[in-house]
């Protein structure tokens, strides 16, 4: 009996807390034309392989190369004579997919790891926070070449290196919030009714210690679309001719004397994206944490 | 390193009041061994110092460099590259230089030689005997014989190479395990410039960075990969360099390189983006020279295992690709097509070929339906560099278009050298370059089983044979047809597909001089100098 | 307090040991070896001999075996490709690295604590907003991007500063500083604002006000003071990860740091390098991580009570802000 009316009251405070955090988030001009853009973005996305012509993307017209922005090619064209514009609009898929899915490996590996060190405390703690440092003092770099060159060449491989470098983040975020909660007295209760480890931390501590991993979490996947362009920039990218946005840059970079443009629209693709994706997480930690509210 | 900048800035300053920014028609590029060698003695050099102080000269350049010197031992590991190259054409000296107007060899540190037998495997040498090292010990025939028998790390050499036969102070002879005309000019590169026995041994580490030449290596300013400081030999036994120092800097961006040329940072760069050729050439501070060079880009198949045993689907390849549209895309502007696999200065090159191949898209359809449906092909390519990235993609939708499914491989060049040894070749085709030396034997090093450059791990007896054959051959109508023959064989298996000859630019600050430019890449910076 | 230094010290061993392990194996794992590059003109002999000489025909672990033996004696070992001792090739490049990192540390501090004082003091006004927004675009920015831009304007259209290097003592340091500095600016805006935001509401303060002390003495001499902790801890962080080296961005200016030196040196496998830096690179974070605990003792007396008792490090204060590095 006392089991029900506790879960009736955590999925009461659970609503109402996403209500609370909705209505918060909707008063935040910066969060909610974050979230438009994203919406937008994710959109064109998800749907362009229905309605734009691959040959528009990859096509190339070698005599038409190196136009400057027109209104016939509203980016220009690249060396290739491809068309920037549709390239940074079809780029948007993989930039995305990448920021999420590298997100999605530093979440899956972090999260349970930080969880473990949080709980247990002492010998584990120690061990998960050394390994933790020393994988934090690979460059990220390092870890790109190798995971690219052992696995191949692939937009997956890609955000598997990504993801995997910012799995200490995630690691030592969530042990912080852990530590936080798991004196609290409901996880007292859980333990005196004997419950295992494992239910304790995955029903009562993990969903208590959620803000700051969502809020890492988006600001992540903002970092994580630079780190992936910035690999692509060093040389490690994603199989030609796929238009992810730092290979375009990385493309861009030999003709940025005379043909900045090439150069500018992806960075400019970048850094929107990044931007929208920073202000639904600051949105979102300001509505989450009450200490900040106004 | 900040005092010889503003002692820069305030000439170019003098300079621009002065209104004298272009030269006028002096061309600042020799395309020969400039006057080094017709100033025999040391007092005429002498002379030459005083020349200077009539003209003034900046007294301290600094040269941008496309990749890193590593290597300052003309017989260290890996260092035989065009790279390599300019800074011991610099800092050392070869016994013989190749004169790039008249393809001859010519006495640098020999004074003559010849060979003593049919079969050319032994080279009778004089030795000059007013040269001294950095060091101050005199250059001797042991200097030379210890040179040779250090190189190890160099196919070209070691191929052919067994002993040297010390013969007084400046007298040797050396003695070839298979003959080869061409070793005087193989032993022209500066990978083969002489070094100080006594000094090597004393400093195993940096005791071969002490040369003849007319740049002394400061090693107290050098950071390895990086800067190199070079200050000028007041004692060298050719022309003295009219500058004083020279830096050489590592820009690996080409944008940046042209940036630091034009706010006079630097005063040379090599290498240009074909798109910042105009930009340059419209600076009227700065003066392009675009030049032809011998490097090669090919196309190559692994012959021995994959899709390219299949030489119907080698042929498709072949007819498919549209080279002049493959220029274009990369953008340079002065290359040229190959016809041939072979290199565009040897002596022997052809295009008459019986079945001349060009870019045909029917015939390539028709080799496509011959393969028998196995039309997939995996590219390795590094595509860390620019313009593999773009030959990958451009081929890619070539092949595409004649039915060829082309996936291409990304790798780094680490990648590249480990995935296509000739042992262990995982490769299925790949694009890559060879800058090729002006002697028909060096096509040895694409042919020879075994040899980690032949990239299309060909295996073709006659080939090996004809090579064989050709290297001791004194008779050239004789040595024409055996590399002929082997131009011919290629053309009918398509091991290479030849792609194009790559064109290049130096740009420097207007009014330099004495650039000696050679299309193998093998410069000599020696006597660059800028007149105030 | 010095106990605790030593414990620090000493949890450098373990991770020492791990990270160059795991270097080791990743540049294992990667195709080609140091021997594939140097080796392009050998023949099979001189390969093979060389693959001996340094090891490649053992195991992995050998080699690492190898290594750290030679680390135990204070030896970083010999870079395969410049054949020059790996700590001078660090220390070579080291001030060069220390100097940007240096330079955009200031800037950000000279610039974005005043910054964030004034729009915390003003919270809710035009600065706050425009340097808010100001923040999150320079969050938002990527490093490479930005720097290539600032070369375009000026360096080429403007020919105010140099491009590349380090030869031009101060001016060559504005840009790439600036470069590297944004992010830093952005997040310790954020973070000064943020904290003195929680600070200026404190009832202490509220009582000093109540007091009659004047607003300006209020915020620098109780609010700012409070504020530091965070303020220290994202300053110390970000000077950590410079000082491992700004790779995007020393490539991006040629700047002849210690990451652009790992950067080429893991293009060439060049093992010996690679670990030693990033061993060093991590000794180094270390250091200034410990040099921050002992500023935040200067500044917190709790703390300073904390670490005599023994006690391991805690977090002080939740790090806010700062998303895309």
């Amino acid at each position: 009996m006392s089991t029900d009316t506790r879960s009736v009251s955590r999925k009461y405070r659970k609503r109402s807390k996403l209500g609370e955090i909705w209505h918060h988030l909707k008063k935040n001009k910066g969060a909610m034309t974050g979230l438009g853009i994203l919406i937008v973005m994710f959109a064109v996305a998800l749907t362009i392989d229905f309605w734009l012509d691959m040959e528009k993307v990859i096509g190339q017209n070698i005599s038409q190369k190196l136009q400057a922005p027109s209104f016939l090619h509203w980016f220009g064209t690249d060396e290739m004579g491809r068309d920037m514009f549709w390239r940074v609009v079809y780029g948007s898929r993989y930039s995305l997919a990448i920021g999420f899915v590298a997100v999605m490996v530093s979440l899956a590996v972090g999260v349970p790891l930080g969880a473990v060190a949080g709980y247990y405390g002492g010998k584990i703690e120690g061990l998960i926070m050394r390994i933790t440092d020393i994988f934090s003092a690979i460059p990220s770099i390092l870890m790109g070449v190798v995971i690219v060159s052992i696995l191949g060449s692939s937009t997956f491989n890609l955000m598997l290196a990504v993801g995997i470098s910012s799995v200490p983040n995630f690691v030592r975020i969530t042990r912080a919030a852990v530590l936080t909660v798991k004196n609290e007295e409901y996880v007292e209760a859980a333990r005196a009714l004997g419950k295992t480890d494992l239910y304790i931390i995955f029903r009562h501590i993990l969903p208590n210690c959620l803000s700051p991993i969502i809020v890492q979490t988006t600001l992540r996947v903002a970092s994580a679309i630079v780190s992936a362009s910035s690999l692509s920039f060093l040389g490690l990218g994603i199989k030609p001719p796929s238009p992810e946005w730092g290979a375009l840059l990385t493309a861009g970079k030999t003709y940025i004397r005379g043909y900045s443009y090439l150069c500018l629209f992806p960075g400019l693709a970048i850094m929107i994206t990044v931007l929208a994706f920073n202000m639904v997480g600051d949105g979102l930690r300001d509505a989450m944490d009450p200490k900040l509210k106004r | 390193m900040k005092k010889p900048l503003s002692v820069v800035l305030a000439a170019l300053l003098a300079v621009s009041l002065a209104g004298c920014g272009q030269s006028g028609g002096t061309d600042a590029t020799t395309a020969a061994a400039g006057g080094a060698q017709e100033q025999e003695t040391a007092t005429e050099a002498a002379g030459g110092t005083q020349d200077s102080s009539e003209k003034n000269y900046r007294e301290h350049l600094t040269i941008a460099f496309e990749s890193q010197i590593t290597e300052m031992d003309p017989q260290g590991n890996g260092n035989a590259n065009e790279i390599h190259a300019k800074l011991f054409s610099m800092t050392h000296d070869t016994l013989f230089r190749y004169n790039v107007e008249t393809g001859e060899v010519e006495p640098n540190l020999a004074t003559e030689w010849d060979w003593l037998d049919d079969a050319c495997t032994k080279l009778h040498v004089k030795l000059r005997d007013d040269v001294t090292f950095q060091n101050g010990n005199p250059l001797t025939a042991e200097d030379v014989a210890f040179t040779l028998d250090r190189i190890s790390s160099d196919t070209q050499i070691t191929n052919y190479y067994d002993h040297t036969e010390v013969q007084g102070d400046h007298e040797l002879t050396i003695v070839l395990k298979t003959g080869n005309v061409d070793f005087v000019y193989i032993l022209s590169r500066p990978f083969d410039s002489i070094v100080n026995k006594a000094a090597v041994e004393a400093d195993p580490d940096f005791g071969a960075t002490i040369g003849t030449g007319a740049w002394i290596n400061n090693l107290d300013g050098y950071v390895a990969g990086d800067t190199i400081e070079l200050v000028r030999n007041d004692n060298y036994w050719g022309e003295v360099p009219k500058t004083k120092s020279i830096t050489l800097v590592y820009i690996a961006n080409s944008s940046s390189r042209l940036m630091a040329l034009e706010s006079d940072e630097v005063q040379l760069i090599y290498k240009l983006a074909s798109t910042e050729i105009d930009l340059a050439k419209s600076n009227s501070k700065i003066e392009v020279k675009e030049f032809p060079t011998t490097r090669l880009y090919y196309f190559a198949f692994n012959t021995a295992a994959g899709p390219g045993t299949d030489v119907n689907l080698r042929k498709a390849v072949a007819y498919a690709i549209n080279k002049e549209d493959l220029i274009a895309a990369v953008g340079d502007t002065g290359a040229m097509v190959a016809e041939s696999f072979y290199g565009n200065a040897m002596a022997y090159l052809t295009n008459e070929f019986d079945e001349k191949i060009t870019y045909d898209v029917e015939k390539a359809r028709e080799y496509v339906a011959k393969c028998g449906g196995n039309t997939s092909l995996k590219l390795m390519a590094n595509t860390g560099d620019g313009i593999f990235k773009t030959m990958s993609e451009v081929l890619q939708e070539q092949f595409r278009q004649v039915g060829i499914t082309l996936e291409i491989e990304e790798v780094d060049s680490a990648g590249i050298s480990a995935n296509t040894k000739y042992a262990s070749a995982t490769h299925e085709s790949m694009i890559y370059s060879i800058g090729t030396n002006t002697w028909d034997s060096d096509m040895g090093r694409l042919f020879s089983v075994g040899t980690n450059s032949n990239k299309a791990i060909v295996d073709d007896s006659r080939i090996s044979e004809l090579l064989i054959e050709g290297s001791a051959c004194v008779d050239t109508g004789e040595r024409a047809s055996y590399y002929k023959e082997i131009q011919a064989i290629n053309n009918e298996q398509c091991y290479y597909v030849p792609l194009y000859y790559s064109s290049t630019t130096i740009a420097y600050t207007a009014g330099l001089e004495g650039i000696v430019i050679n299309p193998t890449g093998y410069f000599d910076y020696s006597h660059v100098c800028l007149p105030e | 307090m010095h106990k605790y230094i030593i414990k620090r010290i000493l949890m450098l061993i373990p991770v020492t040991i791990g990270v160059s392990l795991l270097v080791f194996v990743m540049l294992d794992l990667a195709p080609g070896t140091v021997v594939d590059i140097i080796g392009g003109e050998m023949t099979t002999e001189e390969i093979a001999e060389l693959n001996h000489e340094l090891g490649y025909d053992r195991s992995v672990f050998y080699r690492y075996f190898i290594y750290m033996k030679g680390l135990l004696h204070g030896d970083l070992g010999t870079s395969y490709i410049y054949k020059v001792d790996v700590w001078k090739l660090y220390m070579q490049r080291l001030p060069a690295t220390l100097q940007l990192a240096g330079a955009s540390v200031f800037l950000a501090i000279v610039l974005s604590i005043p910054l964030g004082i004034k729009a915390a003091t003003r919270h809710g006004g035009v600065t706050d907003n425009l340097s808010m927004v100001a923040a999150l675009l320079g969050l938002s920015m990527p490093n490479f991007w930005l720097g290539m831009m600032l070369i375009v304007l000026f360096s080429n259209q403007l020919g105010w500063l140099p491009s590349y290097g380090a030869t031009d003592g101060f001016k060559s340091l504005i840009l790439p500083a600036f470069t590297i500095g944004t992010g830093l600016m952005a997040t310790l805006t954020r973070t000064t604002r943020s904290s003195m935001l929680d600070v200026l509401r404190a009832d202490y303060l509220r009582t000093a006000r109540s007091k009659g002390v004047p607003e300006k003495k209020v915020v620098r001499k109780h609010a700012l003071k409070n504020a530091l902790i965070p303020i220290i801890t994202i300053i110390g962080t970000q000077l950590g990860n410079a000082v491992g080296g700004a790779v995007v961005t020393e490539n991006v200016f040629a700047w002849p740091g210690v990451g652009r030196l790992i950067i080429d040196a893991i293009n060439q496998r060049d093992t010996n390098t690679v670990t030693g830096c990033i061993i060093m690179t991590t000794v180094m974070i270390c250091i200034i991580q410990v040099v921050v605990d002992v500023v935040y003792a200067f500044v917190d007396p709790r703390l300073r009570a904390q670490y005599a008792s023994g006690k391991t490090r805690r977090k002080p204060t939740k790090v806010q802000g700062g998303a895309a590095a």
